[in-house]
């Protein structure tokens, strides 16, 4: 039988769709088109990979470059210094890759200011305390304007990917320096209301 | 402007190294201060009393 048109109304009796209906609803009247007698079910009958060009992403797995941690810290505690030896600052944070191939993408923005004195500040970002491993750093004469009262600093980001190839954890951490000793101090988090903030992402590799 | 503990430090030594640690940059009462280079430590009640003497030219 090939049905074309059901009126319920002039039959007066109910169709069951399981056994009685047979055929193709075209699209136009909300099928699919289909002739296809025989239907997969997605939920128990789908394995393998999706092909890009059947709208998949092609891909087998996707671990590599897949976001498995976030974790974010902020910091206000004001600190200063007037050496110039390096300083961590409280913008520290840990973080445990779960492999070894992961990587840590750092997004990093620390406040600092050269409070007083004819020179400047230096800045650093760092995987361990104490400057372990020097990943990235301002270094230059951050904030001089050759006002020896005063040089007003903005802040410094730091955007780094990191392979700590380590299951260990590891920890991040900014610090700074006066860039003369014993030329006024360098300050990070002057103001009230002043924020620090560091991101740490573990990338799968 | 706020007078920070560190301006009152320079202030009373212009040459002392040193390094702080506070909530907040006027807070002397939780203030750690490290000092380094056989800098002559500065008790905290000194840095107290130049902190107000400062604010108070300051805010002349």
């Amino acid at each position: 039988m090939t049905l074309t048109t059901i009126n319920l109304a002039a039959l007066g009796q109910t169709v069951n769709l399981g056994t009685e209906v047979t055929g193709t609803l075209p699209t136009g009247n909300g099928g699919t088109g289909s002739t296809a007698t025989t239907f997969v079910n997605a939920a128990s009958n789908v394995t393998g990979t999706l092909a890009t060009t059947n709208g998949g992403t092609g891909a087998t797995s996707f671990a590599p470059g897949k976001v498995l941690q976030v974790i974010n810290k902020t910091d206000d505690t004001y600190q200063a210094t007037s050496g110039s030896s390096f300083l961590d600052t409280s913008l520290s944070q840990a973080i445990t890759p779960s492999s070894t191939s992961s990587k840590i993408l750092i997004i990093c923005e620390q406040k600092a200011v050269k409070a007083s004195g004819n020179t400047g500040v230096k800045m650093r970002l760092n995987r361990g305390a104490g400057a372990a491993v020097v990943l990235n750093q301002f270094q230059t004469i951050g904030g001089e304007t050759e006002e020896a009262t005063r040089n007003d600093f903005g802040s410094t980001a730091y955007f780094h990917l990191d392979s700590p190839n380590t299951t260990s954890a590891t920890t991040y951490v900014t610090s700074f320096a006066n860039y003369v000793s014993g030329t006024g101090a360098a300050r990070v988090n002057n103001s009230s209301g002043d924020r620090s903030s560091m991101i740490l992402m573990e990338i799968a590799g | 402007m706020i007078i920070h503990i560190d301006d009152a430090i320079l202030s009373l030594n212009s040459t002392a190294i040193f390094s702080l640690k506070a909530p907040k940059g006027w807070d002397i009462d939780n203030a750690e201060i490290d000092w380094l280079e056989s800098t002559t430590p500065i008790s905290k009640e000194d840095i107290k009393t130049e902190m107000e003497r400062l604010q108070a030219i300051e805010d002349a």
